[in-house]
């Protein structure tokens, strides 16, 4: 009866799982709340790089490109070059790499890419260290990375 | 102490609760939504890999015949017929001048329909009198196709011939694999005596052990020729030869 009548905030052994018990879901609120948000923001990290390579992959695949047409003019040793861009993405023409017997004779590189629209064609013309009779592999590469080959037999 | 037993369960049980349901809470709203997007960043890449892989074989189906041949005056005519069972748009012919080095590109939307051809003329006025040109026609898929009858001649009398005469070449190579031969005709000096500088440049490779290819020259006389293999520059094969002058055979049809 005495205990009765004092309440539950006298009895000392009362208070203390009640608070312990506030104090737990509290706990479990503020962690969980913590791991919600951590997990959110790792998961759109990850989707993000995700999306970002497969992304970048699926633009490699769609990129196609040939070296159409090669002319040289021995007057000026200029090398005419023409890349036709047959995918179904822009691209961005990087360098174009002139080989002989296995090795780079000459190198040209863009600072700003050379961009090809879908079912485009650009001329590329340079001057290389190249004389009649010699077999040629011309490499185009583009921004992505891929790479287009043509064999040419400077005439 | 059943009534403390009571609370202490009571109060394991919603912190329990709590974390259960901020477990599916993040796996409802973080880890399924990620599945189901990775699940749909891999369509999307399998799907663009077998739409590439399908136009990578369309390009490799895709089947023309080119001919180039005279018209009247400095013109000449390309005839150009779909082979394959696909539709093929012709984007560009290519008419160059093997001499001079210069290039014409005519920029061309020719629309193909499976087993049909078409005729292009093409004004080569601008091109100066032995002129050897040879013709190439690209497609919108990437192909590039040469004509049957390249080298055209532009002879110095004005009119345009196939080279009629012809130097056959035969290779036979040893041991496997294929090889491929670059042969270069070049003419010392015509019937009259001048030099001309004309050259002609064919590629051919072997086919089982042979190599068989017939480079087209203007006119009799004697030929410069040398045959280098791929990749190197210099000649494994060089030797001056003789095209005769034969008396042409006329054949007649009279139809009966």
């Amino acid at each position: 009866m005495r205990r009765r009548r004092r309440g539950v905030w006298s009895d000392r052994r009362a208070i203390s799982p009640v608070i312990s018990s506030i104090l737990l879901c509290a706990t479990v609120l503020a962690v969980g709340a913590s791991v919600w948000a951590f997990s959110r923001n790792a998961g759109k990290l990850l989707r993000e790089d995700y999306s970002r390579e497969v992304g970048g992959r699926i633009d490699g695949l769609r990129e196609r490109f040939i070296i159409e047409k090669v002319i040289f003019n021995s007057t000026g040793n200029a090398l005419r070059v023409w890349v036709y861009n047959c995918g179904t993405i822009n691209m961005k023409l990087t360098a174009i790499h002139v080989f002989r017997s296995g090795s780079v004779v000459h190198s040209e590189t863009f600072e700003e890419s050379v961009t090809i629209p879908i079912k485009g064609i650009s001329e590329i013309s340079f001057t290389a260290p190249v004389d009649s009779g010699e077999d040629l592999v011309i490499q185009a590469v583009s921004e992505r990375g891929n790479r287009a080959f043509e064999a040419y037999r400077v005439p | 102490m059943r009534h403390t037993g009571f609370r202490e369960r009571s109060k394991a049980g919603v912190s329990t609760l709590l974390g259960m349901l901020i477990c599916v809470s993040i796996l409802f709203s973080v880890v399924i939504p990620l599945f189901l997007y990775i699940n749909m960043m891999n369509n999307l890449y399998n799907q663009t890999f077998l739409e590439m892989t399908e136009l990578d074989q369309q390009r490799m189906m895709e089947s023309i015949t080119v001919f180039a041949y005279p018209t009247m005056g400095h013109n000449i005519s390309v005839y150009i017929r779909n082979k394959c069972v696909l539709n093929v748009n012709v984007t560009r012919i290519w008419v160059t001048d093997l001499q001079n080095k210069t290039l014409h590109m005519l920029d061309e939307s020719l629309y193909l329909t499976p087993g049909s051809g078409s005729i292009t003329p093409i004004n080569a006025s601008s091109l100066k009198l032995g002129a050897s040109v040879n013709v190439d026609v690209a497609t919108e898929r990437g192909r590039v196709y040469a004509s049957e009858t390249n080298t055209l001649y532009l002879t110095p009398e004005g009119g345009w011939e196939v080279l009629p005469y012809a130097i056959d070449i035969v290779i036979e190579g040893s041991g496997e694999g294929r090889k491929r031969y670059a042969v270069k005709a070049e003419q010392l000096e015509d019937p009259t005596g001048h030099p001309t500088g004309w050259n002609n440049t064919v590629s051919i490779s072997t086919i089982g052990r042979i190599a068989q290819a017939s480079v087209g020259v203007p006119s009799y006389g004697y030929y410069n020729l040398t045959v280098y293999r791929e990749g190197q520059s210099d000649p494994f094969f060089r030797k001056v030869v003789k095209v005769p002058l034969f008396a042409p055979v006329v054949i007649t049809d009279t139809g009966d």
